[in-house]
């Protein structure tokens, strides 16, 4: 497996803000939307998106286990359970298969992680709402589980970013514009938008 | 239509905004002239989005002209002339609404029944004007797409991607119509965005009425008895979940007017109202009214 900094083009010394930056950046990048009506490309976007994912969540927990907190047992505790098929199915990007399971699973089995999972099978689909309420709905269900949780914030973060570039990029609001410190950002973001290609205009 | 597509006024130019509200001027003015006076009563901030990409989109460089107009006769207003894009918004505009008003005389009972049946008239008299100007298979096109709405909502769908996926392809229709090539997909993506946002805010807006008269709302039909708490308000689940997902479908809209060409006048006032006012309109929807300070602390914040 590759390094994980490495995918994501960081340095280790990176903060954590950077960090969320360069996977929101990336992930924009190789969303699926953007390969509509070319499947190749999009089965290889679909590949690198799937590493990218990885990275983000290895680094996440790499940087908690630093800071103190242990969550290594959530990661492990679904293996009892019969979605086992199905999270083999998703990790390998068999998503259709894992549907078909998921799908025909009675409605009294649809707990927790039936939510969890299903929503990602609809946020790999594209299908936001339905996706973001299952998730929400496993969350619910089973407040303590750290591999929810993280899911929806990692959702919550890519959204709270719509319109960074636009609003970056137009020096909308912000009267600290002006600080050397927000001066140094809007560079950082100019710069980016060279290797990253969001912005056409520089 | 409903009234969430609008830019967020403080962030225009006070140029952008004199050109928004003269596009807007200038299509209350095609109505009158291609749907008749009386139209002019239904014109909406959601044509007037369509006005704006078609121009991005055609080419159309808009021509400004000054007026005094009856509904304010003390100033003159500034609005754009008389061309093509404005005309087409204008027929959709007659269309969608006579089948929107189609479909309450439908479903619809009391008060808002009885509206509808008394609009039925005039508004099938705008809709046969306005159908005049667009090619034969557009009403026919847009009913059945329609139809399959009222399907899925009869049938109580669960799940609010389906259902707001049909109201976005009636948008992407109206939006994409007569365009071809890349121009199509742009105008196509930014419709099927826009019906759907529209579509998702709307059930947002009505969830507790609805609830509370028994009504179809896809949200209530999804969420089951998590939707609202006992006093009867949206709970924080469908909120928080809202909150996300809203933004992440707004992703691909942000895509596609990111595309459109930077040159033309009414580019940066879309850009505006992909990237600041849906967002801001979600958020009204969300938590309630706009701040009294018109939300400019907010906006004036340091992160």
């Amino acid at each position: 497996m590759r390094d994980p900094y490495q995918v994501l083009g960081v340095s280790r010394s990176a903060t954590d803000e950077e960090i969320k930056k360069a996977y929101r950046n990336l992930a924009r990048q190789y969303h699926p939307d953007n390969f509509a009506g070319k499947p190749e490309a999009a089965a290889s976007a679909e590949a690198v998106m799937k590493e990218i994912n990885e990275a983000y969540d290895n680094i996440q927990k790499e940087r908690a286990g630093k800071g103190g907190t242990s969550h290594g047992t959530s990661y492990t505790s679904s293996g009892t359970t019969s979605f086992y098929e199905v999270r083999r199915l998703i990790s390998q990007g068999l998503y259709s298969d894992a549907e078909l399971i998921i799908d025909s699973t009675p409605s009294g089995d649809r707990g927790a992680e039936w939510n969890y999972l299903k929503g990602c099978l609809l946020t790999q689909r594209g299908y936001y709402y339905d996706a973001l309420r299952c998730i929400e709905i496993a969350c619910y269900l089973d407040p303590n589980n750290l591999e929810y949780r993280e899911a929806k914030n990692r959702l919550k973060m890519r959204a709270s970013g719509f319109g960074d570039e636009y609003r970056t990029a137009t020096n909308v609001g912000n009267c600290d514009l002006c600080g050397t410190c927000s001066t140094l950002i809007c560079c950082d973001g100019c710069c980016e938008c060279c290797g990253g290609d969001l912005i056409s205009c520089c | 239509m409903f009234g969430y597509v609008r830019p967020l006024v403080p962030q225009l130019k006070v140029m952008e905004y004199e050109m928004y509200r003269a596009v807007y001027c200038g299509l209350c003015r095609a109505m009158g002239r291609v749907t008749g006076q009386a139209s002019r009563m239904t014109l909406s901030y959601d044509f007037t989005l369509l006005a704006m990409v078609r121009m991005i989109l055609e080419g159309t460089v808009p021509e400004f002209e000054q007026f005094r107009c009856a509904a304010h006769p003390l100033k003159k207003r500034t609005y754009v002339r008389e061309n093509g894009v404005l005309d087409y918004a204008a027929a959709m505009s007659a269309v969608l609404a006579y089948l929107k008003n189609r479909d309450d005389f439908a479903d619809e009972h009391g008060a808002k029944k009885g509206r509808a049946v008394l609009a039925e008239l005039p508004l099938r008299g705008m809709q046969m004007r306005g159908v005049r100007i667009l090619p034969e298979e557009a009403p026919g096109e847009i009913l059945s797409r329609m139809a399959r709405l009222s399907e899925l909502e009869k049938a109580g769908c669960p799940s609010v991607d389906e259902t707001a996926a049909v109201f976005g392809d009636v948008l992407a229709y109206v939006f994409t119509l007569g365009l071809d090539g890349e121009s199509a997909e742009t105008a196509c993506t930014i419709g099927r965005h826009i019906g759907r946002f529209v579509y998702v805010c709307d059930a947002a807006d009505d969830l507790v009425g609805d609830i509370r008269a028994g009504r179809y709302n896809p949200l209530a039909a999804g969420w089951g008895d998590l939707a609202v708490t006992e006093d009867g308000t949206m709970t924080d689940l469908v909120r928080g979940s809202l909150e996300v997902s809203l933004p992440l479908d707004l992703e691909g809209l942000g895509r596609a007017a990111d595309r459109l060409n930077a040159a033309h006048p009414l580019t940066p006032i879309v850009r505006n109202l992909v990237y600041l006012g849906l967002p801001a309109s979600m958020r009204r929807v969300l938590y309630g009214k706009e701040p009294e300070d018109g939300g400019l602390s907010a906006m004036t914040m340091t992160e």
